[in-house]
């Protein structure tokens, strides 16, 4: 009985004891599968990685390509959210313009990433491709979610609504927007994630100045796979930063609202 | 203010349910519209809301289109602001001019009314079925409109529970007479609330019958001695039997 409270629980101590056991069994995994593979070049051990982790950390140059790399990451996903808002709203409101541009985000969504790279490598500068790469992938998630918010939104309400004559703005405060809200969410959160993928995704094809993705790059060509793991955790805690830091902020746009 | 129906036609589709309805419901009264479920009564009020425009005819409250007016529409399921507080869904239908202290005092003293000052800062989903009652009807006696609709407002409630918010009812009525419009199948609550009773037939609905209760609003109770024979002619009528042998005068 004691064993199953403990696996049923889900909140507080146990819940972070049972993603400190999860992340040791990955460690575990991993130096054996590198003691195994015997070989820095094919597998680094985790020990290695953490060393070279290290040494990135004390160089000017990681720094520079960190912040390269969210300003691409960030300027896109606002670019994305922005504009999916905007469109989502036209979209769900409007059934001719709804139909007008389905086919384009479904075009959108079903082009491969690295198909729209090797695009935006042709039309724009290299600096500006992450940006263009992760605002495209971004925008058709975010306008979907918007749509079928809108479309959710409650008519009973509506009706309601004009009733009592709310007028456009309490009925866009009170109403609308707290409906559509866990949708913009949603549909910004997986922009988000899916931001800082296309971003250092391209960044390895564009090639700019700094970044994580030329990091990774310029690592993959040295063969120095330590670095390259190095880089790629990197990577992971831009995400889990900022995935952090825009759920705090929902957590308080949400008490507000 | 007088409210009036003139040969008002609509459908759903290949369903109709008015056809060439009128009726002129009296100024500051509380006429009932008592008939079966699916007889149109919820359409009736939806157009009288200026949420459903009709097919054809007119509807004029005071001698005004109705939808220049304003309707407190207490909802069969009520409609409050899920994620408002109580407070803040009667603040909503205040107008934006007024003070934030004014609006806090005027909700105030409407929950008083209602007997549901303890639950102000409640949420929707905290609050039980007769609270969340006496809550839309709050709001609708603060909205101070010039017509009152209620749709099966008191449906589904148990007895002792429905008398009470009844009671709640006709207290805000003395407070503050209007015209009303109260849609029910419930003979009971029809005879309860009703100065005066229609009973509507199936879709396309028609006027079956009409009575004025014999009993004022202030003396009524559950069980009146003047309300059998009236309740049994209503039954008789509603049910579809022929026409009854009654002592009610036909309005």
């Amino acid at each position: 009985m004691g064993s199953m409270q403990f696996l049923d629980a889900t909140s507080g101590k146990p819940k972070a004891t049972i993603r400190l056991l999860s992340l040791a069994g990955f460690l575990l995994m991993w130096k054996l599968a590198s003691l195994w593979m015997d070989s820095t070049i094919l597998l680094p051990s985790p020990e290695e990685t953490f060393i070279e982790i290290w040494v990135l950390l004390r160089s000017e140059g990681f720094y520079l390509s960190l912040s390269a790399t969210l300003v691409r990451g960030i300027a896109g996903f606002i670019i994305s959210v922005g504009s999916g808002i905007i469109v989502g709203i036209m979209a769900g409101r409007s059934a001719v313009f709804r139909e007008f541009i389905r086919p384009y985000l479904t075009v959108i969504q079903s082009t491969p990433v690295l198909a729209i790279i090797l695009l935006a490598l042709i039309w724009f500068p290299t600096e500006t491709v992450p940006i263009f790469v992760s605002f495209l992938m971004g925008f058709p998630i975010v306008t979907g979610n918007l749509i079928e918010g809108i479309q959710g939104v409650d008519p009973r309400l509506m009706e309601m609504s004009r009733v009592y004559r709310l007028g456009k703005w309490k009925r866009s405060i009170y109403i609308i927007f707290p409906s559509i809200l866990p949708y913009i969410v949603a549909g910004a959160s997986a922009a988000l994630g899916l931001s800082w993928r296309v971003v250092v995704a391209a960044e390895v094809l564009s090639q700019p100045l700094w970044g994580i993705g030329t990091g990774l790059q310029e690592s993959k060509m040295r063969l120095e796979t330590p670095r390259v793991f190095a880089w790629t955790l990197a990577a992971l805690g831009l995400s889990y930063l900022t995935e952090a830091g825009f759920r705090k902020f929902v957590e308080r746009l949400k008490k507000r609202v | 203010m007088k409210i009036e129906l003139e040969k008002v036609s609509h459908a759903f589709g290949p369903l109709s349910i008015l056809e060439d309805f009128s009726a002129v419901f009296p100024s500051l009264e509380v006429t009932v519209l008592l008939g079966p479920s699916g007889c149109g009564k919820t359409t009736l009020l939806n157009i009288l809301a200026g949420l459903i425009i009709p097919r054809s005819g007119s509807v004029q409250i005071g001698g005004n289109p109705c939808t220049e007016l304003k309707v407190g529409y207490m909802f069969q399921d009520i409609r409050l602001v899920p994620w408002l507080t109580v407070q803040k869904n009667l603040e909503l239908v205040l107008p934006s001019s007024l003070p934030r202290e004014e609006k806090r005092k005027r909700v105030e003293k409407i929950l008083q009314l209602v007997e549901l000052s303890q639950a102000s800062e409640l949420y929707p989903s905290e609050l039980s079925g007769g609270m969340s009652r006496r809550a839309g009807m709050a709001r609708a006696y603060l909205f101070e409109p010039e017509v009152y609709l209620m749709d099966e407002s008191f449906q589904g409630l148990d007895p002792p529970l429905k008398f009470q918010l009844l009671r709640t009812f006709l207290h805000l009525r003395s407070v503050d007479p209007r015209t009303t419009l109260f849609v029910t199948h419930d003979i009971e609550e029809a005879l309860l609330v009703g100065d005066k009773i229609h009973v509507l037939s199936p879709a396309p609905t028609r006027i079956r019958y009409s009575v004025r209760n014999p009993v004022p609003a202030e003396k009524r109770y559950p069980g009146h001695p003047e309300f059998s024979p009236l309740e049994r002619d209503l039954f008789a009528v509603l049910s579809g039997e022929s026409f009854p042998n009654t002592t009610i005068p036909v309005v």
